[in-house]
């Protein structure tokens, strides 16, 4: 038996030909049956990426300047010191040969500036007040390009020369001085002998209370002097262009560090601002994961509704021959255009709020020394930072999100059955 | 001997579950010959939507087998039946079921673009077809700015487009009143006779019947003798 031949214009076609430019059209036309769900679906699409694009944005603005501060109070970004001395800052645990070591640092390309400190803890006193503080022996010409200390003073001059001394305002207050006042120094050198230094005030400092509290800084010179300390000190501090790479400016300092020493990096040296910025970013993440679900769950949501609407619609189509992932793949084409949409709204919105807010900045209502002891230096005002991942990563979960739950909702797709679905109303 | 567009062989529908079957179908044998227009009638639940639907392979018979011209249905895999239908089927339901987002001309095009036809083409071919079912300056109408009886006859187009072996229209004038029903049958006539495509309806109008050349009659899923 042989059936009616087939007409000449159908013979050996099948499903090769693409279906886009009438899907499309279909897809588009779906969209819009019941526009009020469709504009809101695309309503939880803007406002979701906007929320997450804002945060982002903050967090992303937020963390170099977080960085910035702490390593410029006082870290760096790379340091060498002796093996132990981290973990117990004693004034014997020193590194030597630090002149020459400097000078050829400073030749290093991959590093931005270095100098080297040296520390003790010492009994200073003004007769009659005397207290315990952390004394400091830094190279006052190398400190501006390292750290911010010579921008905290608010009276006097930061020390030019030897014999001069910055201290902390509480201390001064404490110790009843003032610039041009007289300091004594006095503690345990590296071989148990007595250090002792005698400076005169050039300059007070402000900067958190601890610090104001406990902090005197001398030249190194004369720290090496008063603590028998020649050519030495105890830490080598570095900086690099990008604290978030520092492989090339390990490799600089790898080069003259000697054996009973250790090179630190930030996250080390100090882990609360690490560690502020990883629970940060594990916080925010959670809530931006929640925010993504509910704007995938209302994407679900509404192409559960539309796969119920369209019952009929799909049992006509599978009826006169539409293969089923074909209209997986429609229904997929009209997600797609759901999200564009959404993308398109939610990108114009984040454009008109955060690009403004990345020239005027989000000031902080709080101090700088809270922001800087309890929020792991949080900068008094955030210029938010619209970089490449900010921009990609809402959008690409969203859409992700929206693939896999329509995904999900269109397996009724392969179940439906097509006479079921004719009769369904 | 004639050639045979249809042959169903004691086909057996069973809805409901082992314990409490129900029988839609009981061991229905029929042929129907290329170019035939036969109606199939019968009170309802007689089983009449049922056997178009195991002929059209819109589901499968519990038992029997069903050849549409040389295709064995029981033979075809889910997506084999799926071209079987695109190729050599053509459907017209009760409530028109056209695509309500797409024109007329589109939702005639819309069975050729699913069967890989070139845009030219099928907008062609789609033309062609409305106007033979005067639908002419109709193309860009959506089905809601339609009748009823325009709906049903962009259905017959979108049915015959594509040149089935055989067209399968279940309870067409359901919706329809008298004067559109002659109307329609008489498009059902012209694509029978003019275009040589095997008709097959499900009905119980005798106006329909009257259009039709061999009556089949269903009672309790058994053909009545």
């Amino acid at each position: 038996m042989v059936s009616e031949p087939e007409p000449t214009h159908l013979k050996g076609q099948s499903h090769k030909a693409s279906h886009g430019a009438l899907f499309l059209p279909v897809a588009w036309r779906n969209l819009w049956r019941n526009r009020r769900r469709t504009f809101l679906t695309v309503a939880a699409i803007a406002f979701g990426m906007l929320i997450v694009q804002l945060v982002m944005s903050i967090q992303s603005g937020s963390y170099g300047p977080m960085i910035a501060l702490g390593t410029r109070m006082g870290s760096g970004h790379i340091q060498i010191l002796h093996e132990s001395f981290h973990d117990e800052p004693r004034i014997e645990y020193a590194i030597a040969n630090i002149n020459q070591r400097l000078n050829e640092l400073d030749s290093a390309p991959e590093l931005k500036a270095v100098t080297a400190r040296a520390e003790a803890f010492a009994l200073v006193s003004n007769d009659p007040h005397t207290t315990a503080a952390l004394v400091n022996g830094v190279i006052p010409e190398r400190e501006l390009a390292v750290s911010d200390w010579p921008t905290k003073v608010v009276k006097g001059n930061y020390p030019t020369g030897d014999n001069q001394a910055v201290i902390g305002a509480v201390l001064a207050r404490n110790l009843h001085l003032d610039v041009g006042g007289e300091i004594v120094i006095l503690g345990t050198n590296a071989d148990g002998g007595i250090g002792a230094v005698v400076a005169e005030i050039s300059g007070i400092f402000e900067a958190t209370t601890e610090l104001e509290r406990a902090l005197i800084q001398i030249s190194l010179s004369t720290f090496q002097e008063g603590f028998d300390m020649p050519d030495e000190a105890h830490r080598i501090v570095a900086l690099v262009e990008d604290p978030m790479s520092m492989d090339d400016g390990l490799t600089a300092l790898e080069r003259v560090r000697l054996g009973s020493e250790v090179l630190m990096d930030w996250t080390e040296l100090m882990p609360e601002i690490s560690e502020g910025i990883e629970i940060d970013i594990v916080s925010n993440a959670v809530l931006q994961f929640v925010l993504i679900l509910i704007v995938v769950l209302s994407i679900m949501n509404t192409f559960v509704m539309t796969l119920f609407e369209r019952t009929r619609e799909y049992g006509v189509m599978f009826a006169i021959g539409t293969k089923r992932i074909l209209a997986y793949r429609m229904t997929l084409i009209e997600v797609v255009l759901l999200w564009v949409v959404g993308v398109v709204c939610g990108g114009l919105l984040t454009c008109l709020l955060v690009i403004p807010l990345m020239y005027t900045g989000i000031v902080i209502p709080a101090s700088e020394d809270a922001l800087q002891s309890q929020f792991a230096f949080m900068p008094t005002v955030i210029y938010p930072d619209f970089s490449w991942w900010v921009v990609i990563t809402a959008p690409a979960a969203i859409g992700v999100g929206a693939v896999v739950s329509v995904s999900l909702v269109a397996i009724r797709l392969a179940k439906l059955d097509i006479t079921e679905a004719l009769r369904s109303e | 001997m004639s050639e045979l567009a249809v042959q169903t062989t004691d086909v057996t529908r069973i809805y409901g579950s082992e314990a409490v079957p129900v029988y839609a179908l009981r061991g229905v044998s029929l042929s129907i010959e290329v170019g035939e227009f036969v109606s199939i009638v019968g009170p309802s639940g007689s089983g009449k939507s049922t056997l178009l639907h195991v002929i059209g392979g819109l589901e499968r018979p519990t038992e029997g087998e069903i050849t549409v011209g040389d295709t064995v249905l029981g033979s075809c895999s889910d997506s084999e039946l799926t071209d079987v239908r695109l190729y050599k089927m053509g459907f017209v339901f009760q409530a028109y079921n056209l695509i309500p987002v797409l024109s007329a001309v589109e939702n005639v095009e819309f069975i050729l673009q699913l069967q890989g036809i070139g845009k030219r083409e099928r907008r062609e071919h789609a033309q062609e077809a409305l106007r033979a079912f005067g639908l002419e300056g109709l193309f860009d109408r959506r089905p809601s700015e339609m009748s009823g009886g325009q709906q049903q006859r962009v259905a017959i187009a979108r049915a015959v487009v594509s040149k089935p072996d055989v067209l399968l229209a279940d309870e067409p004038s359901a919706n329809l009143d008298s004067e559109t029903t002659k109307e329609f049958c008489e498009y059902l006539q012209h694509a029978n006779e003019e275009r040589g495509v095997t008709i097959l309806t499900a009905t119980h109008d005798p106006l329909v019947m009257g259009y039709t050349k061999r009556q089949i009659r269903l009672v309790d899923g058994q053909i009545a003798t």
